[in-house]
């Protein structure tokens, strides 16, 4: 996970890298620091830090979603290439980052994250129609896991929350992705069902080789998993809170 | 198919699929659609229809077209030869003084009827008043009777007629019979006296023989003619198309100096009325039009603030920012598309109804309220291309939501 790693199976790597969000009248000011965090391929890592620590920052930095401080590293190794994030970002290359999400990364959001106009399985194909692929295999053999077969032609609004956060697992694994980032993949739902959620996402991706990152806030479930934790420490100062998220000791 | 195809047909499905679902905000916004446009498309229609029947009804009224001669003139064959070979005149035939220009009787024996006072009209082949009837005078005897004459006459097509020419000449009563042959009846010629068409030949003849002269072709008796160029007071002259007549009416009163009366003020209100028309129609189209391609805009950019989580969510899961124009672009295109299906469809109905109850007004072949192909065309493309405009808006918002958005706590 951390130094010693070979190149080829670094998944990406941040260095010095930040997001700062100046104070405003609704809240104090936030700043992200990530002092070093490499990531690598068939890993799982977890975030626990608590509710405003930056975790769903540092998913949105990871996702190339969210343009990061002046300075800093981020190269992101899907393949034998590397690519400079920074310089995407300095390019404006907000498109060239959409197509690296839509090949390497899945994305599984709180609340399911589904359109509620789609079926759940154009919910699960959406991200193989934006990149016009067949994977209706792959489909086959994710709701025959994730235990969803029947719902296939549900809206969102017609399921379970449980179900909804299965469906936005599918969702983020069907085009087989690299690295698969998951925001508190189970805060909507019980214990029981958080579990084989969770369970279900561990294998899931254990099978297909990505690596996974979590933000959770739930360290316990974390643990049992076997996870790796991205430590955070959060100050706060006069000009707002500091988050530092660096790989644990 | 190129990456950016891809996912922009992505998003365009999911734009369709989204309006679909909301079938009721879909239905209002459709409505408002067809609210501004079909009321627009009759509008339009019925101004197309009415000026269109009416300016038809002036260009093919041959009547329009007629150049009538107020004054008394001197005019000779060549004048007439010069006449003819303008490309502004289409017909044009000397004629003689009203007095001479007129049978005293014609009589109908088996039928016992009697007209008095028969106008005679002089024609040649090309008269616009006869059409191809006027190919059928081919000896000074024969004529076309108008169909009112014919009424009267109880006469048929290949029927004879008795006409009787009658003169005064040194305080004596004479007169001359003429065998006729109806080789014509002139239909469709709106008349309020009956009259007959006669070749020139026999025209000239009726006048000279009136004048005391002898007509050597029907061997009637009088003075010798002495050899002058003879001239003809008046004409029967056609312009080519209504579109000829201030021309034509200008050389002969500012040129030949005659007066002659035409329709060219008709002609002036109708383009008059068809201008004024237009414009208050651009008025009204382009404030409706607008307002509604304002309210569309906002709708679709409203729309795409409700969406904003799930936009943001697609960028998320990979599309590009500019194939996220095509959310609000699809919308706006299938409303576009439904609202003028409905639009035409009420235009249609209405459209008949209109034409329905003015059916007594209007002549067969004429309709209140048309419109042409090219003007169907014009309100899809005016209206899918102002659709396109205004969700270029939205559009424009939409590319502001940050994918990041779809993550919560950002």
């Amino acid at each position: 996970m951390t130094g010693g790693v070979s190149k080829h199976d670094r998944l990406f790597v941040m260095k010095e890298l930040s997001k700062t969000r100046p104070s405003s009248e609704k809240g104090q000011g936030f700043r992200l620091h990530v002092p070093f965090v490499q990531v690598e391929a068939k890993r799982v890592y977890a975030l626990t830090g608590a509710s405003g620590s930056g975790k769903s920052t540092f998913l949105a930095l990871a996702a190339m979603a969210l343009r990061p401080d002046e300075g800093g590293e981020f190269i992101f190794q899907p393949d034998a290439n590397e690519v400079d994030i920074i310089a995407l970002w300095h390019r404006h290359s907000v498109d060239q980052m959409a197509a690296l999400r839509s090949k390497y990364v899945g994305v599984v959001l709180q609340q399911g994250g589904l359109i509620s106009s789609l079926t759940v399985r154009d919910n699960i194909l959406l991200p193989a129609r934006l990149v016009g692929v067949d994977r209706s295999q792959q489909l086959a053999m994710l709701v025959s896991r994730l235990e969803i077969p029947g719902i296939l032609k549900r809206r969102p609004a017609q399921i379970s929350v449980g179900q909804r956060q299965r469906v936005a697992i599918a969702r983020a694994l069907i085009n087989s992705p690299k690295l698969i980032l998951a925001d508190e993949p189970t805060a909507s739902v019980d214990p029981l069902t958080a579990d084989k959620i969770f369970d279900l996402l561990v294998q899931l991706v254990d099978e297909t080789g990505a690596a996974l990152i979590v933000a959770s806030h739930d360290w316990d479930r974390v643990q049992r998993s076997g996870f790796s934790r991205l430590h955070q420490t959060v100050e706060a100062n006069e000009r707002g809170v500091v988050s530092t998220m660096e790989v644990a000791a | 198919m190129s990456a950016l195809r891809h996912s922009r047909n992505g998003v365009a499905w999911v734009a369709a699929r989204d309006v679909f679902n909301e079938l009721l905000l879909t239905s209002c916004t459709v409505l408002a659609l067809i609210a501004v446009l079909a009321p627009l498309l009759i509008l339009f229609s019925l101004k197309f229809g009415l000026i269109d029947t009416l300016a038809q009804r002036l260009i093919e009224d041959v009547r329009n077209r007629e150049i009538v001669i107020i004054s008394s003139a001197n005019l000779t064959a060549d004048w007439f030869e010069k006449m003819r070979a303008r490309d502004d005149v289409e017909f044009a035939v000397p004629t003689t003084r009203t007095i001479a220009a007129s049978f005293n009787s014609v009589q109908h024996r088996a039928e016992r009827k009697t007209v008095r006072g028969l106008s005679m009209i002089p024609t040649q082949t090309g008269d616009p008043l006869l059409g191809p009837l006027s190919d059928l005078i081919e000896e000074p005897e024969q004529v076309i009777l108008s169909s009112l004459a014919a009424e009267r006459l109880h006469v048929k097509v290949g029927q004879s007629l008795r006409a009787r020419i009658q003169r005064t000449r040194n305080n004596s009563a004479e007169a001359q019979f003429l065998e006729l042959e109806v080789v014509g009846i002139a239909e469709n010629w709106a008349e309020t006296e009956p009259a007959a068409f006669v070749s020139l030949d026999l025209l000239v003849a009726t006048e000279d023989y009136r004048d005391g002269l002898a007509v050597s072709a029907f061997a009637w008796p009088g003075e010798t003619p002495r050899n002058l160029i003879r001239e003809f007071p008046r004409f029967r002259l056609y312009a080519r198309s209504i579109y000829d007549i201030p021309g034509l009416r200008d050389h002969l009163v500012e040129t030949e100096r005659l007066d002659v009366r035409t329709q060219a003020a008709a002609i002036e209100a109708m383009r008059s009325l068809d201008q004024s028309l237009s414009t208050v129609f651009g008025i009204i189209a382009t404030v409706a039009i607008g307002g509604f391609a304002l309210a569309l805009g906002s709708i679709l950019a409203a729309n795409v603030q409700r969406k904003r989580r799930e936009l943001s969510v697609l960028r998320l899961i990979g599309a590009p920012l500019r194939a996220i124009v095509a959310f609000p672009v699809t919308q706006a295109l299938i409303i576009a598309t439904a609202g003028l299906v409905g639009s035409f469809i009420i235009f249609l109905l209405v459209s008949r109804g209109l034409n329905d109850i003015f059916d007594h007004a209007i002549r067969t072949g004429e309709t209140i309220s048309q419109l042409r192909f090219s003007h169907v065309v014009t309100a899809c493309l005016t209206t899918i291309g102002l659709a396109v405009v205004s969700s270029l808006w939205a559009g424009s918002a939409a590319t502001r939501i940050e994918p990041a958005e779809g993550l919560a706590d950002v």
